[in-house]
């Protein structure tokens, strides 16, 4: 009875709890692909990632080839999207911008996933005085607005792309760590927790096995908009003169040097570039962001 | 509602300590010593010295802290601008109006655009005006609002030349910026506005009242956008906080001589006291904003009231 | 009160719910009538239609997938399924209104429960602010709720409580129908035939009629005269109290009555309908019961039987009733 019966009991179990899983993902996926709006920022974030891969593929000049018989070059054939003042080619260094971007973008969001994921969950779980500690320190951190925030520490730090994702992940563990803590708060007291609890379940198996993947939609979801917050608040940065100093084709700072041109018509194309890629990788991880959160949470659509 | 208030204002004032020691921080670690920029150029290190002792800037950490308190506490003391060698205070104060004048119509505007275009979005949801909304309003929160602001310059002033170029000296100076700044709150005031709306519009009471034949009109206006306000206000309230940020930006896009400008041009010079000076004071703005937003929500919201009231307890 | 006039006369009614992937038939040709001052109740188990069938008469059904397909629904001898939005709202409310399931969320949660009925008094009867929050004090005050909590929150009621507030608002304007769906579902049991006895009393001092909804055949024998049993969106049996009680003739309804303990019969174990309740997206050729009835015979799955009348308006909807076995 013990053996054999029970064997096929636990296989049983086992298939059908990693059916479960599978089928939750594949749900979350299924549903993600049938969103076209989703599927298209999807598309947009892929072609971005290959250019941030392999710029020089796509680029005909390095970022910073500068010829000065070819400065202020309308958009050609040549130069899809002109030339600057310095007859830098406008599209090479918005494809190497992206390499910038994204991972600005990329590292501070898996830093403030780190840090948030792990205040958050040590809030949530411990509760009583580490919950209380943690969350007023978030509350102080959150009193301050996050550009405010940023170009604070970027203020103190210096320039710099390492102070620039110091700074933003900052500004962004706050929130993050609420978003973890209010996840994994829901997923608390659901029936199947205390279940596990009662069969005597430890606690990191808990929040491992049983609490953090119930409670992963809304961290996803938030860590996808945070990269495109993380993008935004780094050109904003780099546009106001902290954050990343030129030549680095970095898009606000691309659009501080060009901001002197504005009142020139025809040179339209030097400050409209650099801020439409800005927009379109921003815009297709907001697109991404809302598929997921209506493929993990299928009510919210309605 | 007086206690109520009561204990928000003493829950904010730990917070406000925690900001002022985030500042303090920044200041401290920020490049240079304060003496020496102070003193200038040709300053003799006897001079400088004195200055240092003056400063207190060889008291412990915790000393110094707490006279940073203490002048932030009783005098509004912000530290000196290592440029003009004036108070940071009276520098920011000179400029505040501005930026508040800025923020207070762009929250205005974002706001009874972004309600009554959420509003329509749910009421309408799946028709195509929705889907324009929508659209728009993700376009919104996607665009840099310092960028978006360099468009509409290039649109407006230099190409169709109806609109000045930079500065507020007229009043058609603001329509762009307020635009500008606006722009991110409305998209976001949209999109909060319509999932709340279709959340409520779901909602048993939304049947209830339907059977009792009020009308659609009532129906949205009385019953349902008064419950779906409870997430907006919120959101209201962060965008403010969003704004006076963006102001930095806004502001120096546009040339406006207000407290973003100052902060970014400050930035430029290195002159640090009033960088963290102005986030400071930003700050401290934000969190009153922040009550007032609560105190709203309590308006809004009798469950949130009688959490804090006594004696009237839930009869079950 | 049998010889009163008719009420509420349903014909042939069929609601579907229509969504790109499918089309639940939720209502199939139900006909019933409710004469003034008299209750029927509506039986069955989750899912058979009987909110369905309320909404439809409210003609609140989902704007976007509910849509009456067939059938009429005449109030006082007006037909309500052809009036205008404009023309339906003056009907809902004053003339039918409905007490919802589920009281803790179908009060607005930040509107004082007075001016919650005064809102309603206002609108129908077109009496001064102050003459209706007077009478929205006394409404609530013939529900047990004193003057003085008039102007409270409902989050500030209990359970109990805020059903008590619904049935004020329900019967605030004297409607001629009042549609009770599952009124006392939510509540604790203890303070169900409270509720009950409550909208019983009122219904009777006002002469409303009352459709009530319920899967709680306890409910019906202490409340209802005429019972309408309902299966997959389709009446199976309908009659008197008695002729159901007493002479339950469809085996659904035989099935019913097996799940209930019983004081007077000693009985081993209570006898569980079989099987799943029938998919309403995806409804048999034949009789919508044969898969779970255990009198089903070979021709129930090709045969939808029609209604018979087995008594005087005892109307059985079977196989056997059609063979004249019953």
């Amino acid at each position: 009875m013990h053996t054999e019966a029970m064997e096929r009991l636990n296989k049983k179990k086992k298939n059908k709890s990693q059916d479960k899983a599978v089928g939750v993902w594949a749900e979350v996926a299924y549903r993600l692909s049938r969103n076209r709006a989703a599927v298209f920022g999807l598309v947009i974030i892929l072609i971005l990632v290959l250019f941030a891969l392999f710029p020089q593929a796509f680029a005909g000049y390095g970022y910073d080839d500068q010829d000065y018989s070819r400065i202020f070059i309308a958009p050609c054939a040549e130069h899809p999207m002109g030339t600057d003042d310095l007859g830098r080619d406008i599209f090479s260094r918005v494809v190497y911008g992206t390499r910038i971007s994204l991972s600005v973008g990329l590292i501070s969001m898996l830093c403030s996933l780190l840090l948030g994921g792990l205040l958050g969950s040590l809030s949530a779980v411990n509760g009583g005085v580490s919950d209380n500690v943690i969350m007023r320190i978030c509350d102080v951190f959150m009193s301050i607005p996050g550009t405010l925030l940023a170009i604070s520490i970027c203020a103190a730090l210096g320039t710099g792309m390492t102070n620039l994702i110091i700074a933003i992940t900052i500004a962004l563990v706050p929130s993050f760590s609420r978003t973890v803590r209010a996840a994994i708060l829901t997923v608390k007291d659901q029936e199947y927790i205390e279940a596990a609890r009662a069969i005597g379940a430890s606690k990191a198996r808990l929040i491992l096995r049983h609490m953090f993947p119930n409670a992963l939609g809304p961290i996803i979801v938030r860590a996808t908009l945070d990269v495109a917050g993380g993008i935004t608040t780094a050109a904003a940065l780099s546009f106001i003169g902290l954050g990343v100093a030129p030549p680095t084709p970095e898009w606000g700072c691309m659009l501080t040097q060009a901001k002197q041109y504005i009142t020139s018509l025809d040179k339209w194309y030097i400050v409209v570039f650099p801020g439409v890629m800005i927009m379109i990788t921003v815009f297709a991880l907001n697109l991404f962001g809302d598929g997921l959160r209506d493929a993990f949470d299928p009510r919210s659509k309605n | 509602m007086a206690k109520y208030i009561g204990k928000r204002i003493l829950m904010m004032i730990p917070v406000l300590l925690g900001v002022i020691l985030v500042v303090f921080i920044m200041n401290h670690i920020s490049p240079g010593n304060p003496a020496e920029l102070l003193a200038g150029e040709g300053a003799t290190d006897e001079a400088v010295a004195a200055l240092e002792e003056e400063l207190g800037l060889n008291d412990p950490l915790y000393v110094q802290f707490f006279n940073y308190v203490k002048g932030i506490v009783t005098g509004f003391d912000l530290g000196t601008s290592y440029q003009t060698k004036r108070p940071v205070i009276d520098e920011l104060m000179d400029r505040f109006p501005t930026t508040a004048k800025l923020a207070l119509l762009s929250i205005i505007i974002s706001t009874v655009v972004g309600i009554t275009l959420g509003i329509i979005s749910a009421v309408k949801q799946n028709t195509i005006i929705d889907h324009i909304s929508t659209g728009f309003a993700l376009i919104g929160v996607s665009m840099p609002a310092f960028w978006a602001g360099m468009m509409l310059i290039l649109l407006f002033s230099i190409y169709l030349k109806w609109l000045p170029v930079s500065g507020v000296d007229t009043w058609t100076g603001w329509i762009l910026p307020a635009f500008t700044s606006s722009m991110v709150g409305m998209a976001t005031i949209t999109r909060m506005t319509r999932s709340s709306m279709l959340e409520v519009l779901c909602q048993d009471y939304i049947v209830t009242a339907r059977a009792k034949g009020l009308s659609e009109k009532i129906i949205i206006v009385k019953h349902a956008l008064k419950n779906a306000l409870i997430p907006i206000i919120t959101v209201v309230g962060i965008q403010l906080g969003t704004m006076l940020g963006g102001a930095v930006l806004t502001e120096s896009v546009f040339s406006i001589p207000g407290l973003g400008k100052y902060m970014v041009d400050s930035i430029k010079n290195r002159d640090y006291p009033v960088v963290q000076g102005g986030v400071l004071l930003l700050a401290i703005v934000f969190s009153l904003v922040n009550l007032l937003v609560d105190i709203i929500y309590a308006y809004v919201d009798p469950r949130i009231k009688s959490q804090y009231s006594r004696g009237k307890k839930r009869a079950d | 009160m049998d010889n009163n006039e008719v009420l509420l006369k349903v014909s042939n009614l069929v609601v579907h719910y229509e969504t790109h992937k499918a089309v639940v038939e939720a209502v199939n040709n139900v006909s019933f009538e409710i004469r003034g001052g008299e209750t029927l109740g509506l039986v069955g188990e989750t899912g058979a239609g009987k909110t369905t069938i309320a909404l439809a008469i409210m003609s609140l059904l989902p704007k976007n997938t509910g849509r009456i397909v067939q059938g009429s629904i005449e109030l006082g001898g007006r037909d309500i399924t052809s009036l205008s939005a404009r023309e339906m709202r003056a009907v809902r409310g004053r003339d039918v209104s409905m007490i919802f399931q589920d009281p803790m969320s179908a009060l607005n949660p930040v509107m004082r429960v007075d001016a919650q009925i005064a809102e309603l008094i206002r609108l129908h009867r077109h009496v001064s602010r102050l003459d209706a929050a007077r009478q929205a004090q006394e409404i609530l005050k013939k529900v047990g709720i004193q003057p003085e909590r008039a102007g409270e929150y409902p989050h500030q009621f209990s359970g109990g409580m805020k059903q008590r507030v619904v049935i004020a608002m329900a019967l605030a304007c004297s409607p001629k129908l009042l549609i009770a769906d599952e009124p006392t579902t939510a509540l604790d049991v203890t303070i169900q035939a409270q509720v009950l006895d409550l909208i019983r009393e009122l219904k009777d001092a006002s002469g409303t009629s009352m459709l009530l909804i319920t899967h709680d055949l306890g409910v019906v024998a202490e409340t209802c005269d005429r019972v309408a049993v309902i299966y997959a969106g389709e009446i199976v049996e309908y009659g008197t109290l008695e002729d159901i009680f007493d002479h339950a003739s469809h085996p659904y309804t035989k099935c019913l009555f097996a799940t209930i303990p019983s004081l007077d019969k000693d009985v081993e174990r209570l006898q569980p309908i079989t099987g799943p309740a029938v998919n309403s997206a995806d409804l048999p050729e034949g009789c919508s019961f044969c898969g779970r009835c255990p009198q089903a015979r070979e021709i129930c799955m090709t045969h939808d039987p029609s209604q018979v009348e087995v008594a005087p308006g005892h109307l059985v909807k079977c196989v056997l009733a059609e063979e004249g076995l019953l």
